[in-house]
Parts: C-alpha cells; sequence; structure tokens
C-alpha cells in the first residue's frame, strides 16, 4: 500500500494522538478505518487513491460497510466473546 | 481586582446527575440486538456490565442519587473551579464574556473519572472484582486505572499498540495507579491472537481493543466487568455534574449564557456541560448549545461571513454564518455508507430535534486557537479542548460581526501537559492544511451571490 502521502500525519479523534496515513489505511487489517474519508478528505483525490490501493473485493467491502451503533457493537462482540469460552 | 474564579465550597457539590431521557421531546429508538432484531434487553449487556449500570443506561429517571462513596471521591478535585478566560477575551477583542469550566483539575488531568469513579463504585457495590477497558492514547485508561485503585479493584487496560508505543506517559500512569496496561492487540486473548495470526506487525485499532477488553472480561474467571468511557447514556448521566455545577457557580454571578459549547467526540465531555441546559432549552429557555467535532472541512476558514440557509434543503431561515454556500459537501459526506457513527446516541438524537448545533473545525484552527489560549490563559489545553476553543473563537468573531454581545460558557475538558507531541507536530509544520481549489469556493459561492450581506 504505498503512496505517496503514507507519512503524512494528522490527528485521530479516535486514538486522541497524531497517526500516519498509512496507518489509517489499515487500521482494521485489510480495511481502512471507517473514519479515513472524513478525517481526509483534503487529500486531493482520496477516493480514487482508495480505488486504486484496494484490492476491488477490499474496495467493496469497504464502500459497503455499515458501521454499527455503540450497543450493537458491544453486543456483536459479546456474543462473540461468549462463544471463546 | 476583577474576579476570575468562581469556586464551590464541597458541600455545594450537587447531589443528583441529571438525565436527559427524562426531558426527551420525542422518544429515541430503542438499539437493536444484530443477531434477533428485537430491542436490546437488560440481560444482552449483564455480561459486561453489572445490573446497577444497566438500569441507568435504560432509566429515564430526571434526577439520580450520586452516592455518598462517590461524592468522597469527587470532593478531590470538584466542585471544579468556574473561570472567567478575561486574557483571552481582550487578544479576541470581541463583545464577549467567556466562562468555562475547568475540567483539567482532575488528578487524570480531564473530565474523564467523573465517569471512572462511579462506574468503579458501581462494580464494587455489584461484587466486581476486576474491571477491563480499552483505551487510545489513554485519557480514559488512566481514569479508569485511578478510579479502580480508589475502590480496590483489580484494572486490565488494552491500549492500542500503536499508542502503547508512542505515548509512554499514560500508560505510566496506569501502571502508576496499579493498573496492568497492555498493548494490543495482545496474546492475552483469542481475539487478539486470531488477528496477530493474520497481520502480525499491525499497530492495533481501538476495534481491536475493543474486543480484547470484553473477550477478557466475559471469559475471566474471577467476576470480572468491562467499562466504557464515552458514548453510552449512563456515562453522559455521570457527566452530567460538570453543567450542574456550572449553573451553581453562573447563579453566584447572577448571569446565564447565550451560548453553552463542548467538544464532540464519543458525546460525554459535551454532554457534561450542556445536557441541562439543554433541558433548559427544552423547558422554554433561550440559549444556544453547540457542539465542535473535528473536520477536515474546509468552511470556517476559507469561507465568508454572509447570509445563508443552514442546511441543504433551505428550510431554515437566512442567517448570518461563515459559510460556502448551503450546497456545498465535503466529500465525506457524499460517501453516506463510510460514515463513522460513533457519537453517542443522545447526542445524536438531540442534534436531529434541533437543540444543539453541531460545528466542525479543522485540526490547524483548532491548534491555532488552543495555542493562542495556552498563550493568554496559560493552561496548555488537551488537543480535544482544542475543538471548542475554535468554536468560542468562532462564536465571539460571529458577536462582532453580529454586534451582539454575548455570554459564552464551554467546558475546558482537560490539559494537554501529555499530549505536547501534539504540539510539536502543530509547531513545526507537520500537520496536514486543507487546501480547497479556489475553483471550489467559487462554484460554492455562486449558491449565495443573491443572499442579502450582513
Amino acid at each position: 500500500m504505498n503512496n505517496e502521502f503514507n507519512e503524512k500525519l494528522t490527528r485521530c479523534p479516535r486514538l486522541g494522538q497524531e497517526v500516519i496515513f498509512s496507518y489509517c489505511l489499515q487500521e482494521s487489517g485489510e480495511l481502512p478505518c471507517p473514519r479515513i474519508m472524513h478525517c481526509w478528505s483534503h487529500l486531493p483525490s482520496l477516493e480514487k487513491l482508495l480505488q486504486h490501493t484496494l484490492k476491488p473485493e477490499q474496495w467493496d467491502k469497504f464502500i459497503n460497510r455499515q458501521t454499527p451503533d455503540k450497543i450493537s457493537s458491544l453486543i456483536e462482540i459479546i456474543e462473540a466473546a461468549k462463544a471463546k469460552k | 481586582m476583577e474576579q476570575v474564579k468562581v469556586l464551590l465550597e464541597d458541600k455545594e457539590i450537587p447531589r443528583q446527575w441529571y438525565n436527559i431521557m427524562a426531558d426527551m421531546p420525542t422518544p429515541m429508538k430503542p438499539p437493536l440486538h444484530p443477531g434477533t432484531g428485537q430491542p436490546v434487553t437488560p440481560d444482552d449487556l449483564a455480561a459486561i456490565f453489572p445490573m446497577n449500570i444497566i438500569e441507568q443506561e435504560v432509566s429515564t429517571k430526571r434526577w439520580i442519587d450520586i452516592p455518598d462513596e462517590v461524592l468522597q471521591k469527587y470532593i478531590l478535585w470538584r466542585p471544579s473551579p468556574l473561570y472567567r478566560a478575561r486574557n483571552f477575551e481582550k487578544l479576541l477583542g470581541c463583545p464577549v464574556k467567556i466562562y468555562y469550566k475547568h475540567e483539567g483539575v482532575s488528578p487524570a488531568g480531564s473530565h474523564k473519572p467523573n465517569a471512572a469513579i462511579p462506574m468503579a463504585y458501581y462494580n464494587k457495590v455489584a461484587g466486581t472484582k476486576r474491571m477491563t477497558t480499552e483505551t487510545g492514547a489513554g485519557q480514559w485508561g488512566s481514569a479508569l486505572a485511578m478510579s479502580c485503585k480508589m475502590f480496590d479493584l483489580a484494572c486490565r487496560v488494552y491500549m492500542v499498540k500503536v499508542s502503547y508505543q508512542q505515548k509512554p506517559y499514560r500508560r505510566l500512569m496506569m501502571n502508576t495507579w496499579g493498573a496492568e496496561c497492555i498493548a494490543s492487540p495482545s496474546t492475552m486473548t483469542q481475539a487478539g491472537r486470531d488477528f496477530l495470526a493474520k497481520y502480525p506487525d499491525s499497530p492495533g485499532s481501538l476495534g481491536i481493543a475493543i474486543s480484547e477488553a470484553i473477550e477478557d472480561a466475559v471469559t475471566s474467571k474471577e467476576k470480572s466487568h468491562y467499562g466504557l468511557g464515552s458514548v453510552l447514556n449512563h456515562v453522559l448521566i455521570y457527566q452530567s455534574i460538570i453543567g450542574l455545577e456550572s449553573q451553581k457557580q453562573m447563579q453566584k454571578l447572577g448571569i446565564y449564557p447565550d451560548v453553552v459549547m463542548g467538544c464532540c467526540g464519543g458525546g460525554s465531555n459535551f454532554a457534561g456541560i450542556a445536557m441541562s441546559y439543554v433541558c433548559d432549552k427544552i423547558h422554554g429557555k433561550k440559549v444556544k448549545v453547540v457542539g465542535a467535532e473535528p473536520s477536515s472541512c474546509p468552511t470556517m476558514t476559507k469561507g465568508p461571513f454572509a447570509y445563508d440557509f443552514g442546511d441543504l434543503a433551505k428550510t431554515t431561515p437566512l442567517l448570518p454564518m461563515h459559510t460556502l454556500g448551503h450546497d456545498y459537501v465535503p466529500a465525506p459526506i457524499h460517501a453516506g455508507g463510510l460514515r463513522y457513527h460513533g457519537m453517542a446516541p443522545i447526542v445524536s438524537h438531540l442534534v436531529k430535534e434541533n437543540l444543539i448545533e453541531p460545528r466542525a473545525y479543522d485540526q490547524l484552527k483548532t491548534f491555532d486557537a488552543g495555542v493562542k489560549w495556552a498563550r493568554t490563559e496559560g493552561f496548555i489545553p488537551a488537543p480535544e479542548t482544542n475543538h471548542v476553543l475554535a468554536a468560542v473563537v468562532d462564536e465571539a468573531m460571529r458577536a462582532k460581526e453580529e454586534g451582539k454581545e454575548k455570554v459564552i460558557l464551554f467546558n475546558w475538558s482537560g490539559h494537554g501537559l501529555v499530549d505536547l507531541a501534539a504540539y510539536d507536530a502543530y509547531l513545526s509544520g507537520k500537520l496536514e492544511a486543507y487546501e480547497l481549489p479556489d475553483e471550489e469556493i467559487q462554484r460554492a459561492l455562486l449558491a449565495i451571490k443573491d443572499f442579502p450581506k450582513p
């Protein structure tokens, strides 16, 4: 995932610290952070860059990803954790 | 001598928290269980929260008594002082009086212990032996670490690895308060091991840290629960003490704010100052409540002050504002499915009800305001606090342009003494500036060219 912006710095409102673009690009493992379009919208052609950087199936996954509300996501994690008990 | 601080005595600390759920003008949609599609029940959350906290999460009671044991911890730094920012006022040269609640006086340096203390207390009462949580740069983790120690609970914090490596001081604060701080992803949980197997060099994320903290609480042999520092209703209730204190302090001065402001991340710090004023607003008081959030949208820095509609649908009257035209939509909004839903549902609901006005500020503008603040008032703000400072500057300028006198109250949510690397990045020019092409600005402003000028 090399690109000219990888070392650029911004403040991450989720972590509460500065991060570089390449962190946001892989924040969720193979997918970018859900906030990347919000935090880095000032980069020229961000959408095109992501499309170019991600594999087609990753891009589809990324743009179709729905971020659930907090309670729903907590419950999903609880159920997953119970299964590991 | 001009008065700068308004202090309350220990005995004047509020004895109840306020719950906005009692005054919601319209009901909120209940959260749905992702598996069943049915409304979430208390039992669904019982694996991670004790029932006394779940009861508060779903409560619609207006006032909730603050237990004496919690008050005894609160008074280590509460009631927090209300300050008037006279030096900042002078710098701005606008017709405003600026008051702020100084939440940086807590032992952890932010508003976070307001929620962490009762959370640890209610867990203790419920028989919990240890708590787990996740943290990014460590504000919440350090607040919970301190609070658990105060109530003799063990505490394990999963800290996102990139923060663990880059923010040693909050990690050391957690350790000093006796908590275990683990870099996430870790080998302590199945979720962490699975993630590491797939992405061995991962710098971690809040998502995986939450999974680890919850799995740890759910699978622990010792009675363990999880604590979340933002977003949820009970957290917002605990933070209400900020606004309630400020109301007593403003009353001592015989004034009432025209504008109440806070910065909005997950909503806890904003709700802390705002909810008791939103209650007043619901019951007819004239007050504007503003939430400042981060954005790379340039409206405030690039747009002129002009009359424009406040919304894309043109349903508001023409309002004087900094604008790039009501039809200017920043790129991330186009990508509806990519929006991040990290805000407290209560805050989002009140925005929809037009009881709260959200405003977004880009990072350079926020740091600019933070540095101006530090150079006038002395206290170095946390970078998150800088968002509300940008909003205060903006509101003061509006007052000047409108020729109106205003009283502004805001929540100074924490100090930035453990965040100086952020100031280093700003002062050395490493943070990114938004550069909106001139043609884009001109295109957007065509939409307001025929409107009157303020």
